[in-house]
């Protein structure tokens, strides 16, 4: 049936064509404005949902990252110690080989034995230190130094003329600080570097000082009383093995530096992938979406322009 | 024979007719504009030819028209176009309506943007990382509570929206069952007055148009029936039960739900409860039944399984002032325990805490009093932050939502689902918007008023007006000629 035409039809027609076309406009200029291609959940329910939950792991990606970043220091200010300790380890060593050659002088081998207990006192101050407000090497127990030193005058031990080294002397060192339970996979200070994935970045002091600590004092005191049998034979290998030791917690950091730098380059990558996905998801494509504005703003001038030449004249106008 | 003025006669009723033709033009096109308006068509016939066959028949040969007449003014109208455009508003009317309430509903969590519930989770978790990683600080701790204020806050107000909401389409609903109970009675008045005119052997067009108007509005809110009956009435029926039957009628009550407050839908004088299918009235009940409870009890949903997550793993952690040496206790069994304190308000302060958990979520007094009570450490010790990573872990735990999904997937799929919802009604009512266009261009065809068409009708009448004065004119001056120069030989 070919319709009948009427005034009203046409006006109806014509205001809904230009209704929709203006909804269109005034989508694609919404998009140019925000810079979004979507701003409420029902223009795309299934790309929303996926930004939603880019976003969240962009922001849990960034969180990681900053973990790792907090590890990475973490380990450098352990590394830092564990080098001194190799330092005055080694210088512990020289004394110890000093004052083992028996040709030295009484006096000579009490002043290294002076020197052995300068050592130990320093190895208790690297022991205690911190990073932040941390202290290092006291595992849990970070508010708290680690190693505290033990005097007992009555230990104390006299040289050949029944001397003294001094008032007070630390004759052993106690571990405050918290041991690594191998059992429990949170134990130590751990930072979350991945869903689920724990990193523990502590050292525990009580793995690495307390051999350094034992071989020390005892050397200082074979030094005082002369007893270069024992310097020479189990001093020297007890210093020696809390070095193995101490080199051991060096290349353990060193290791878990490598992988850090490792899940740090993942993490990385991951955040600029998130972050390129996440801007195709939800960002508008500007030339995209200014060439749909574009056409939408032509066919609407055009359909303006052809409503006002067809709705005004009708048959009245031709009459006189 | 025929009389000398038979003539006159067969003029006049060309003046008559056209006249009242010009008269039905002139209403179409003082309506042309008048919504719900079918045009009117005058039609014209040929009155009695003279002579009727009998015995005393004229002599004259052939029968003489003996002028024109208007039958009657008909009124363009399609019933079976009206019929479809009255089943296709009710789809209209609920679908506009269900994509209005829908798209307050998207709009209240207020994604995607920084403000909505998932960014405030995405910043606690991040937190209580951060706590975990710094658990002797009093500033992650603050960062902390903070954190959580804020998430409690997004989840209270995208929560009381909703009850505001809910009372709005209440009101909508009681406004548009009292104006069902006004066309209900406008259309029975109608219904009167159209078979009295009807009686007395007119056709009432202008009544028709305005009761079809009416129904028409009817059919928006509810899904209607419409039956016609003797004598141009109609009756009207909803769910099985006549509303408008010829000139009785029966009005829909509004009775208060004892426990909701909310108004429930019986027929007047009766218990039986309406059934309604589709039009508005369907949608605003299924928003103020379905759809916004079921959002409430979804964010409640989330609220508490959240309290539930955190605080069961809160209890078993050690605040700032409970951390202890591990040294002190030698032997494990004899070291402190837990302090078992709330991080979030639970059913153990206040049953409401769980009930009405979204609207009520809020720290516990230990953690607003003190940050320092937040349980960072596991195992008692003060530099451990395990419990915090454990509280932030939850982020990755899939306990939300029947165990099934983690909270930002639980969220996530909860925004996403009213989109597909909002999407799903935008494209019905766009598609709606389509189908009824083409209906009323095709009752427009039929009913619209062409105001080309009117004026070529109105020069048409126009000049069978003037020809029809032309011939009384001639007849005049022939009857002139009979009566005023005949007669007069000689004189």
């Amino acid at each position: 049936m070919a319709l009948r035409i009427t005034n009203r039809m046409m006006a109806e027609r014509s205001l809904q064509d230009l209704t929709s076309t203006l909804r269109r406009l005034d989508r694609y200029s919404e998009q140019l404005a925000t810079g979004k291609r979507i701003s409420l959940p029902s223009h795309d329910p299934t790309g929303m949902e996926l930004a939603m939950r880019l976003r969240s792991t962009l922001f849990e990606t960034e969180q990681y990252i900053d973990n790792v970043g907090t590890a990475l220091n973490w380990l450098e200010t352990t590394d830092g110690a564990l080098d001194q300790v190799v330092q005055v380890l080694q210088r512990a060593r020289d004394l110890i080989v000093n004052g083992a050659t028996g040709t030295h002088p009484a006096e000579s081998r009490e002043a290294l034995a002076i020197e052995m207990n300068q050592l130990i006192d320093d190895l208790i101050n690297v022991g205690n230190t911190r990073h932040g407000s941390k202290y290092i090497f006291g595992g849990e127990n970070t508010q708290t130094p680690p190693f505290a030193a033990v005097s007992d005058p009555a230990l104390l031990v006299p040289n050949a003329k029944g001397e003294f080294m001094a008032s007070s002397l630390t004759t052993g060192v106690e571990y405050k600080g918290t041991s690594y339970d191998p059992a429990d996979p949170t134990s130590g200070l751990n930072v979350e570097i991945g869903p689920g994935i724990l990193f523990r970045m502590s050292i525990h002091g009580d793995d690495v000082f307390m051999e350094a600590f034992d071989a020390l004092i005892a050397a200082r005191d074979h030094l005082w009383s002369g007893d270069t049998e024992a310097l020479s034979g189990a001093d020297l290998e007890a210093i020696d093995q809390a070095m193995d030791t101490v080199l051991r917690a060096r290349a353990e950091v060193g290791g878990r530096v490598n992988r850090l730098e490792l899940v740090n380059d993942r993490l990385d990558y991951q955040r600029i992938n998130v972050t390129r996905l996440l801007s195709e998801t939800e960002d508008a494509d500007m030339a995209e979406t200014v060439m749909k504005l574009k056409m939408e703003e032509n066919v609407y001038r055009a359909s303006l322009a052809a409503n006002a030449r067809i709705i005004l004249p009708s048959l009245l106008d031709f009459l006189r | 024979m025929r009389s000398t003025f038979a003539s006159i006669e067969i003029g006049r009723s060309a003046l008559l007719a056209h006249r009242h033709a010009i008269d039905v033009t002139g209403h179409n096109i003082a309506n042309a504009n008048t919504p719900g308006y079918s045009r009117q068509v005058a039609r014209l016939v040929t009155t009695r030819p003279y002579a009727t066959p009998s015995l005393h028949q004229s002599t004259l040969p052939g029968q003489i028209g003996t002028g024109v007449q208007v039958q009657e003014i008909v009124r363009m109208h399609d019933s079976f176009v009206q019929f479809q455009i009255n089943s296709e508003l009710q789809t209209q009317g609920y679908w506009q309506k269900r994509e209005q309430i829908l798209g307050e509903i998207e709009a209240t969590f207020l994604e995607p943007s920084e403000a909505g519930i998932r960014h405030a989770v995405d910043l606690f978790w991040q937190a209580l990382q951060g706590l975990s990683n710094d658990p002797e600080e009093d500033g992650t701790r603050a960062v902390v509570r903070e954190r959580a204020i804020v998430l409690t806050e997004a989840i209270q107000s995208a929560y009381r929206q909703f009850k505001p909401m809910q009372a709005h389409l209440e009101s909508q609903i009681r406004a548009n069952v009292s104006e069902i109970n006004g066309i209900i009675d406008q259309v029975t008045a109608l219904n009167r007055e159209i078979k009295a005119v009807i009686v007395a052997g007119n056709t009432p067009n202008d009544l028709f148009d305005t009761r079809d108007q009416l129904i028409e509005r009817l059919a928006t809110l509810v899904d209607i029936q419409v039956v016609e009956q003797p004598h141009g009435q109609i009756s009207v029926s909803l769910g099985g039960v006549n509303m408008i039957d010829g000139v009785s009628s029966r009005h829909i009550d509004m009775t208060p739900d004892e426990q909701t407050g909310f108004v429930q839908l019986t027929w007047s004088n009766t218990n039986i409860p309406v059934t309604i299918r589709s039009g508005e009235l369907k949608a605003l009940f299924e928003g103020r039944d379905v759809e916004i409870p079921y959002y409430m009890e979804q964010l409640n949903d989330f609220a508490r399984t959240l309290i539930t997550e955190i605080n069961r793993i809160h209890k078993e952690g050690y605040g700032y002032f409970d951390t202890f040496d591990p040294n002190d206790y030698p032997d494990p069994a004899t070291r402190p325990s837990p302090p078992g304190r709330l991080f979030f308000n639970d059913a153990s302060v206040d049953a409401i805490y769980m009930d009405e958990a979204a609207a009520h979520i809020s720290l516990s007094d230990d953690i607003l009093a003190d940050a320092a009570n937040i349980a960072a450490s596991r195992n008692g010790t003060i530099g451990d932050g395990t419990n915090a990573l454990y509280m932030a872990q939850i982020k990755d735990t899939r306990v939300f939502g029947d165990k099934t999904d983690t909270p930002g997937g639980f969220l996530g799929g909860l925004v996403s689902g009213v989109g597909v919802k909002t999407q799903q009604a935008q494209t019905m009512v766009l598609h709606q918007e389509v189908m009824l266009g083409h209906l009323e261009r095709l009752r427009g065809s039929v009913s619209g008023v062409s105001l080309d068409e009117e004026m070529t009708n109105l020069i048409m009448f126009q000049h069978g007006y003037g020809a029809a004065s032309r011939f009384i004119t001639a007849i005049d001056e022939m009857v002139e000629t009979i009566i005023g120069r005949m007669g007069i030989v000689g004189r």
